[in-house]
């Protein structure tokens, strides 16, 4: 039997919608309760600068642009060894039930809070404890964060000049940009954007030229040298000022990444590929290639962000919270958001199922190990013949997603001939997000770090002090690169998810007290549910991870110190998150009785005005 | 709520900058980076503009809207409307519509009234007088 993508994308667009009108409205109307006669931060706190009441529409735009990012696109294409299925329900029904509730409420949370940070609901929620925990399991997720995301473009950049040449251009381009709108000519954002893209996309078509001039050996890199580049592109841009690399940078993949989301909705209505993937493969039962693990638990933090993120966290309780300017605005905002970023992670499934299994597990998979699958490629020769490049063996997920987008692109009209053009501008638009967030998650981590080290010689908290900032920023960018030289896609995106997941597992028990304290415990189970779920699946499958994974990787010779900092780092994560799930425990049954008694808590409802 | 009058004021964030994997910006932590000082005076400005209309004019009255360039995009439907309604010059409205202007930009119901700098308010209270109290 064949799948179309169009009944999976009517599908998902249907059961979003319907839970949209029915589910996530019972939560807006009788869990939250949003009361548009209750003043919003934007109001109370209000400063025409940082706190300000805004359009929704306006605001849903801005808090969408904020949490869509590369995770979504990455985690489904890996997940795609499992089948269409898994990956497809997944998604679907995590974010319906666990994702878009997720958003939907910190940012309540966040707003009843006057906009405060998830670590400072958590500190004012739980207990202080849990702030704290709270701020150290950001800081370990960001470095595994980093490590996933950067493997991912150094897989997909590794001896391909066209790539690197392309994405070696942004780099100059970003600058010159900088220096464009913030010197020359101050303030010109629209023209320098306008100037960056072009030249952006005459880097991607000149690619070409320079994969087939004498310049190409000077571009064709080992993996291991532009893990070196990137490192060192985070440790740099870390430290240099943001107008100069991220502002520009920011600029240029924000408008990218909407015209490029937008166009793959548009190829994949138009084109309606088939699905050549099975809706479920042998691996469902585990000894998959690609993610070392059975479908449960491992589909669910494989794909992390399209289901439910707990990065959002971060979102919904940062700048959206303080523009709110009605509480009924939280609805549309938090959940359509999510449900909207949980349809570009089906879009992506769908790109990379279009491929046949042989050619997606030859691109996913280190040669060796694809002889022993017993699977035969069928159009990856000349789809390596119409890129450009070999396609075997290039791990990391990106590598099929950019194959997976360029097909569809090319099957549109008048398109046929580009798919090389398709694919290396697939490749650019992925690492563009990607390296903006090595940038911004080095730069975060340095300030946590310094942070950190203030309390112990006060002048490294100082940001401006350039020798803290150097030592940190090392600090923070050897601990990722460490992972991106050592580990493998299996070993560091299952701790990519791992992190993320639980981030969410935690935001999720924030919620809960939340909504307890709030006096409305009866309706918790609407996140316990999801928390319960997400935190037994991630836990399980860290605990697999350790078992299964890194403790046999201890015992390979030249791999013992690669097994046990794995272990250390999921470790410290799992029981950041236990901690905190305890102490929520805690604070839970010590809530329910006194609103047992006393209907709901007083002060609670007060200190949340 | 529908309000009279639209300000637009296109500026630049000193925390929204970049993203995190599916996270945008860096938040809170942004106010520790000291090259954002520039990007931050500029919309401590926009927030003194905000608060003296604010102060000045209800929100039945005039209604502001404060976005960042790289979010423009949502704001687009609006000022079609607002460039609908008050008719200006084609060349002039186009300009608008593409912001081709240094920000930050003030935009008084699809007029352009103040680019690469933050304007008084005085120049402000004089474009919404006209068509809150014309005549």
């Amino acid at each position: 039997m064949t799948i179309h993508a169009m009944p999976l994308v009517v599908g998902a667009l249907c059961v979003m919608v319907i839970f949209y009108r029915y589910y996530h409205a019972f939560i807006a109307a009788k869990v939250a309760v949003l009361d548009d006669s209750r003043k919003t931060p934007a109001y109370t706190m209000y400063d025409g600068q940082n706190y300000f009441p805004t359009n929704k529409w306006v605001l849903f735009g801005h808090h969408f642009a904020a949490i869509t990012g590369a995770g979504p696109l990455i985690g489904p294409v890996l997940a795609a060894q499992f089948g269409v299925l898994p990956g497809y329900l997944w998604i679907l029904i995590g974010v319906v039930l666990a994702g878009a509730v997720h958003d939907f409420i910190i940012f309540f949370a966040s707003v009843r809070h006057g906009g405060k940070s998830l670590a400072e609901i958590a500190k004012t929620e739980i207990s202080p404890l849990s702030g704290i925990i709270a701020s150290i399991a950001v800081l370990f997720i960001l470095v595994v964060a980093l490590a996933g995301l950067g493997l991912a473009v150094v897989n997909a950049l590794a001896e391909s000049s066209w790539g690197v040449f392309t994405i070696g251009c942004t780099v100059p381009i970003a600058f010159f940009m900088g220096l464009y709108m913030y010197r020359f000519r101050k303030g010109r954002i629209m023209e320098a954007t306008v100037i960056g893209v072009i030249l952006l996309l005459l880097a991607v078509y000149f690619g070409k030229d320079i994969a087939h001039s004498p310049l190409a050996p000077y571009f064709t890199l080992p993996k291991a040298k532009i893990t070196l580049f990137i490192l060192i592109y985070g440790f740099v841009a870390s430290i240099l000022p943001v107008w100069l690399l991220l502002c520009p940078r920011d600029y240029l993949s924000s408008f990218m990444k909407i015209g490029t989301i937008v166009f793959l909705a548009a190829g994949i209505i138009i084109v309606d590929p088939e699905l050549k993937m099975p809706a479920v493969t042998e691996f469902i039962k585990g000894g998959g290639p690609i993610i070392p693990g059975a479908l449960f638990p491992f589909t669910f933090i494989t794909i992390a962000c399209g289901a439910i993120s707990g990065f959002h966290a971060l979102v919904a309780s940062g700048t959206s919270p303080k523009m709110v300017s009605r509480e009924s605005d939280i609805k549309t905002i938090g959940f359509v958001a999510m449900l909207i970023e949980g349809f570009i992670a089906i879009l992506a499934l769908i790109a990379a199922t279009a491929l046949f299994p042989g050619d997606y597990f030859a691109i996913n998979v280190p040669g060796p190990i694809f002889e022993t699958l017993g699977l035969s490629t069928v159009n990856l020769d000349h789809l390596s013949a119409q890129v450009g490049e070999t396609l075997n063996g290039r791990t990391g997920g990106a590598v099929s997603l950019a194959v997976g987008m360029a097909q569809i692109f090319t099957a549109l009209p008048g398109m046929s001939h580009m798919m090389d053009y398709w694919y290396h501008f697939a490749i650019m638009f992925e690492a563009l997000f990607i390296l903006t967030t090595i940038d911004t998650g080095t730069r975060v981590a340095r300030f946590m770090i310094q942070e950190f080290g203030g309390r112990f010689y006060k002048p490294f908290e100082r940001v401006d002090h350039l020798p803290s900032a150097v030592i940190s920023s090392a600090l923070i960018s050897c601990a990722w690169g460490y992972f991106v030289f050592t580990g493998s896609i299996s070993t560091i995106w299952p701790m990519f998810g791992t992190a993320n997941q639980l981030l969410a597992g935690i935001a999720l028990c924030v919620g809960t007290t939340f909504i307890i304290k709030l006096g409305r415990a009866k309706y918790a189970w609407v996140t316990i549910v999801p928390m319960a779920f997400v935190m037994a699946t991630t836990l399980t499958a860290a605990w697999l991870n350790i078992t299964n994974n890194f403790l046999p990787l201890t015992r390979k010779e030249g791999f013992a110190v690669q097994g046990y900092v794995n272990i250390v780092f999921t470790a410290v994560i799992m029981i950041c998150a236990v901690v905190i799930l305890i102490d929520s425990i805690r604070v839970w049954t010590k809530a329910l009785p006194a609103e047992k008694k006393e209907g709901p808590l007083p002060q609670k409802e007060a200190a949340h005005d | 709520m529908i309000s009279v009058s639209t300000v637009i004021i296109v500026r630049e964030s000193d925390s929204g900058s970049g993203c995190i994997c599916c996270s945008g910006g860096m938040g809170e932590h942004a106010k520790k980076e000291p090259s954002y000082s520039g990007i931050r005076a500029s919309a401590g400005e926009c927030g003194r503009l905000h608060r003296e209309i604010r102060d000045r004019y209800g929100e039945e009255e005039v209604e502001i809207i404060q976005i960042e360039p790289k979010d423009y995009i949502y704001v687009v439907p609006r000022l079609i409307k607002d460039l609908l309604k008050h008719r200006g010059p084609f060349l002039s409205s186009l300009r608008t519509l593409l912001l081709w202007y240094p920000v930050p930009a003030v935009i008084v119901n699809g007029k352009v009234v103040g680019k690469g700098k933050v304007p008084g308010a005085e120049v402000l209270y004089e474009e919404l007088e006209k068509t809150i109290r014309p005549g």
